[in-house]
């Protein structure tokens, strides 16, 4: 913490003085009677010497130190030589000179042995003789007037020099009574560590000093001052043992009072200003132990108040109890002083930048996450999955479009500040079993536009996923409700458990109530989140929250779920189907979603270790098995298209150095133009994944595994990981035993149906109109479509406009329909250089026919409901180059 | 010792240049502040509320917008918490469990309601990501502040061991 204020625990004498309890004209006269109260001592002790000693050593001394250790600013404020010293600066005459630099580095030096010598010579010159006392006195009020006159502040004396500042400082740690300084008008800042200037941090401020001279001074004082008080008063007197004797034992007290110090320091840890305080008040009490009765008897001859003998005892104790609470605070001083040295340890910002953080954290929508009650402020327009991900919350996702169900939460309030569920997000969380439970909603759909409290854990809440499944069997209904379930089918086989499989069982059980469903899967897993896949590369929870159905999903359905099996064979005339196991299953329809696999060019080298296609979880787990085992460090990527890059950014957040291999002019061609993808190749850039376009792998050099990727260009890079991502190539193996038309895929027409009116095909595999999206959202309907016309419905398939997000973080990329403007259609286009936001609009006789959005993520939802709606933007049309997405209502 | 104390005044004292060397980042405009912010979470507090807890391996550097947390250390052979430092607008919190990742070494509890800025290792690299430029003054001046505080605790130590 820095900054002339330091309030709180340590004010300094300006703030302290706020607070002061006498009025200020006071003390110039509480002064002018202090000096004539010295004066007076040295005529006493020049008239009447026996009572000037009594008075000065026996009744008014002792009381110092006791002054000292309850309101040290009052003396530091009245004291006579401080008031001489002061004079010429009040007076304004001081030359105010700078000490020279060795005396105000070890001034403490000069004044404790200062202090040492007059109280050891009381022993032998000051106790008995009054001359000498009123000379000491005398010269000391001269000493303190010269150097007010020679130097600035208390520099001159009070604060450098005076041999009673350093017994003063051992207690003026935590005064009792704390009084401000009243002598400097202003502070010229004449002295280190001042305790003038912040009485309550000086003493620490000492012993804590970057300086170790410095702070050892300090030190050793309160090492030798038990000692000190022992010899004083312990010793015999010196004119009993001679001189020289009596000075050799008084050092050598001095001596074993610092050796005591120093071996417990040695081995007791303690903060830096434990110990001294520690010896300071056993110091203390040393004194008045011999000094109480003393100063009751001299009490008694002086003034004649004769003291009960319980009297010394009484004031033994109290100062005794007063120690111990001295020390106790001192301690939780201590505490607090390293704590503020501690603050200053903190880095900050500057008064501008917090300005500019108080504006970026302003205006937030306050969103709480259950159970983890944490409190996030976001903008609004942010949906729940990004404010999850930013909070590093645990939530699932994938297609981030409400399609693949990987992320329901429960809004526990304000769902009236969330836009309604729409068609695709409702049927997603029927097939989920949640569509029957009015707070659910799929965390990606969730825009907030008002203060939202959501759980992230929607089993355990209130009708969350234990809702009974039957509930929402209607939830998402046929489109046809005419649709009658055909009575004749018995059997239903579906081939392939991914999306566009499960959709089918789903939809043909809704509407089908009591045939037998086989769901047939070669892979190991239940329904999983395929697009979420590349997670398993660099994430550490492997296939933990990948599920897209809850366990029971197949039960509750009475679906038969074959896992880890596959079909490898047919007997068409017998509508019976061949395991691999070798059992066979008898069908009377037959679904096949038997999606697709990688396209794998051929590359010389290719399926060496090392190698890879990246289509499944378990290629997915192998990928970051294999750079485990071998420490690999280098990988390349063959493809820049959605799958590419992200299986590239998987490998680099992996730690893997990256170099993707664009065969075409840029990045996702397919989904962005080539402004949009300059902006997305540099970001990729700044992540540190290198692109290099027009680039084709020629072969691949392995020994044992991969280890160099060979370019067309001839060029060669260092490689140890290398996947393709080049494409799918649809699975029609089964289909062409089948003797089922197939082109690139399973050729259907619009009920989903094969030529073989009793087979179906849908997702992937499939080929309508000449077209294989392989996108997800076209799985689920084709899914849909298939599953519920094998079972006597008449559904039809409507194709939609692709939409596609890249799920790569930092970056929002979303791609809609069309993305360049053809005949008959016009663009409307806006970028914003300084936020790297870019928004294309292709717009066809006034409707919204594709979109581009990179930053963008507030317009999503509205693109895609525009997309879906048709609705006339005609009259719109100049506010989508605007800022407000409201646009699309 | 640095600490402020003494800040007598017309004197530049060592507390306020030692201060001012620790500074983040001092020569960043409002659009640079901006451009980071973008990618950091604003997270209210309220009183009571532990931010941070000891051992957490949780690493976002933190800035507090406004509010006040105290920061307490394990100490000792019983393991009793102690406050160690308090926190205000403009300080900056976490900074080692950031750059290294290793766990929470202190707690962290609001001692008001107040708010902070929370930049998660991810959200740096998005950030690093679009401005490569930014990304590095902010490494490199946050590896700055944090040698200095080596350099500082080192001399402490020396201070203490004597
Ligand atoms: C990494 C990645 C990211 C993606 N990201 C997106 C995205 O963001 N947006 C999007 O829309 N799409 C995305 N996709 C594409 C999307 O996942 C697919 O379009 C979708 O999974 C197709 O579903 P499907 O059911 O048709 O085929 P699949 O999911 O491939 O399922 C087919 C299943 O059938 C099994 N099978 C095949 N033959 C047999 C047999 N003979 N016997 C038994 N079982 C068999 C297979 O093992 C497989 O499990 C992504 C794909 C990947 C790999
Ligand atoms: S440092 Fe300031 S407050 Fe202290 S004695 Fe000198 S002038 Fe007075
Ligand atoms: S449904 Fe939200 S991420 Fe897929």
């Amino acid at each position: 913490m820095a900054g002339a204020t330091v309030p709180g625990a340590f004010p300094n004498y300006l703030q302290l003085r706020e607070r002061g309890w006498l009025p200020a004209r006071l003390w110039p006269v509480l002064r002018v009677a202090s000096v004539a109260a010295a004066v007076a001592t040295v005529a006493l002790l020049v008239l009447v010497p026996d009572l000037g000693l009594k008075f000065c050593w026996g009744l008014a001394v002792p009381v110092l130190p006791a002054l000292f250790f309850v309101a040290p600013g009052l003396w530091r404020n009245v004291c006579p030589l401080a008031a001489l010293n002061q004079l010429p600066r009040t007076a304004g005459f001081t030359r105010a000179g700078r000490p020279p630099e060795w005396l105000l580095r070890h001034g403490y030096l000069v004044a404790v042995g200062g202090l040492l010598v007059a109280v050891s010579a009381r022993k032998w010159l000051f106790n008995d003789s009054a001359t000498a006392t009123a000379a000491l006195i005398v010269a000391a009020m001269l000493l303190a007037f010269t150097g007010g006159v020679l130097f600035r502040g208390k520099s001159g004396w009070c604060s450098l020099v005076c041999p009673v500042l350093p017994v003063e400082r051992l207690y003026n740690e935590t005064p009792f009574v704390r009084v401000a300084n009243r002598h400097c008008d202003p502070c010229v800042g004449c002295t280190k560590n001042c305790y003038d200037f912040n009485p309550l941090a000086a003493n620490l401020s000492d012993a804590y000093d970057d300086d170790a001279t410095w702070a050892g001074y300090r030190r050793l004082l309160a090492a030798i001052f038990p000692g000190f008080l022992i010899a004083y008063f312990g010793l015999s007197e010196p004119t009993a043992i001679g001189l020289g004797a009596w000075h050799l034992a008084f050092a050598l007290h001095l001596a074993a009072s610092a050796g005591i110090f120093f071996a417990v320091a040695t081995l007791v840890r303690m903060p830096p200003g434990r110990l001294p305080a520690i010896f300071a008040v056993v110091a203390l009490n040393i004194f008045y132990w011999y000094v109480t009765p003393l100063w009751l008897a001299n009490l008694a001859t002086l003034v004649g108040v004769v003291a009960p003998s319980w009297l010394a005892w009484l004031l033994r104790a109290g100062l005794l109890a007063a120690s111990v609470l001295w020390l106790w605070r001192g301690v939780r001083k201590e505490r607090a002083f390293v704590g503020r040295l501690a603050e200053g340890e903190g880095s900050r910002l500057t008064a501008g930048a917090t300005a500019a953080l108080g504006r970026a954290a302003a205006g937030g929508q306050e969103v709480v996450f259950q159970p983890q009650d944490r409190r996030v402020a976001v903008e609004a327009g942010r949906s729940l999955l990004e404010i999850a991900e930013a909070n590093r919350l645990p939530l699932e996702a994938g297609c981030r479009m409400g399609m693949c169900g990987a992320d329901p939460v429960l809004i526990v309030a304000g769902m009236e500040h969330l836009p309604p569920r729409g068609d695709d997000e409702n049927a997603t969380l029927a097939r989920i079993g949640l569509a029957g439970n009015p707070q659910a909603r799929l965390a990606c759909m969730c825009r907030v536009r008002g203060p939202v409290t959501v759980s992230l854990a929607p089993g355990s809440a209130t009708g969350g996923a234990a809702a009974p499944a039957a509930a929402d069997a209607g939830a998402a209904a046929p489109r046809s409700t005419t649709a009658r379930a055909d009575a004749t089918v018995r059997a239903l086989v579906v081939v392939g458990n991914g999306i566009a499989g499960v959709t089918a069982a789903d939809h043909a059980r809704r509407l089908h109530p009591d045939c037998e469903i086989h769901l047939v899967g070669a892979e190991r897993h239940p329904l999983y989140n395929r697009m979420a896949i590349t997670r398993l590369i660099y994430g550490r929870s492997a296939m933990a929250g990948l599920a897209l159905n809850p366990e029971s999903w197949c039960e509750e359905r009475r679906i038969t779920a074959w896992l880890n099996t596959s079909v490898h064979a047919v007997a068409p005339t017998s509508r019976t189907l061949v395991l691999g196991t070798g059992e066979t299953l008898a069908y009377d329809r037959l679904v096949l979603a038997t999606g697709a696999t990688c396209l794998i060019p051929p590359i010389p080298g290719f399926g060496i270790a090392g190698s890879y296609g990246l289509r499944d979880a378990d290629e997915a787990m192998a990928i970051r098995e294999f750079v485990q085992k071998k420490a690999c460090r280098r990988a390349v990527v063959a493809g820049g298209g959605l799958l590419g890059l992200e299986t590239a950014y998987a490998l680099h957040k992996l730690g893997l150095r990256v170099t993707v291999l664009e065969r075409g002019p840029w990045l996702l061609r397919r989904q962005l133009d080539a402004r949009a993808a300059a902006l997305l190749a540099s970001y990729l850039h700044g992540l540190g994944i290198e692109i290099l376009f027009q680039t084709e792998v020629a072969a691949l050099v392995c020994d044992d595994r991969v280890r160099v990727a060979t370019l067309k260009s001839g060029e060669d890079l260092a490689c140890e990981v290398f996947v393709v991502c080049a494409g799918i190539v649809p699975q029609v193996e089964l289909a062409c035993r089948l003797g089922l038309a197939v082109g690139r895929g399973i050729r259907v027409d619009s009920r989903m149906a094969t030529r073989d009116a009793a087979i179906f095909a849908a997702g992937d595999c499939a080929e309508f109109d000449g077209e294989i999206p392989g996108l997800w959202p076209t799985a689920v309907e084709q899914g849909r479509v298939a599953g519920a016309n094998a079972v006597g419905g008449d559904e039809i398939y409507v194709p939609q406009a692709p939409c596609t997000a890249l799920k790569v973080a930092g970056i929002d990329v979303a791609s809609f329909g069309r993305i360049d403007a053809g005949e008959g259609e016009t663009e409307v286009v806006r970028e914003d250089e300084a936020t790297r936001r870019y928004r294309k609009f292709v717009l066809r006789e006034g409707r919204l026919a594709g979109a581009i959005l990179i930053g963008c993520p507030e317009w999503s939802l509205g693109v895609q409901r525009a997309l879906k709606g048709g609705r006339d933007l005609g009259a719109l049309a100049g506010q989508l180059a605007g800022d407000d997405p409201a646009v699309f209502g | 010792m640095d600490s402020g104390f003494f800040d007598y005044p017309d004197v530049d004292s060592a507390a306020s240049r030692a201060a001012a060397e620790l500074r983040f980042l001092p020569d960043w405009t409002d659009d640079e502040w901006a451009r980071l912010l973008q990618h950091a979470a604003a997270r209210p507090f309220r009183l009571g509320e532990t931010v941070i807890r000891a051992g957490e391996s949780e690493r976002s550097l933190m800035i507090v917008v406004d509010g006040r947390l105290d920061v307490f250390f394990r100490a000792g052979q019983f393991g009793r918490e102690v406050r160690r430092q308090s926190c205000d607008a403009g300080s900056v919190i976490g900074e080692q469990a950031f750059l290294d990742g290793l766990p929470r070494s202190a707690t962290i509890r609001a001692v008001t309601d107040g708010r902070l800025m929370q930049l998660t290792p991810e959200a740096f690299e998005a950030f690093a990501g679009h401005w490569p430029a930014l990304g590095k003054r902010f490494l490199f001046d946050l590896g700055r502040i944090v040698s200095l505080r080596l350099r500082r605790t080192t001399a402490m130590l020396e201070r203490e061991g004597r």
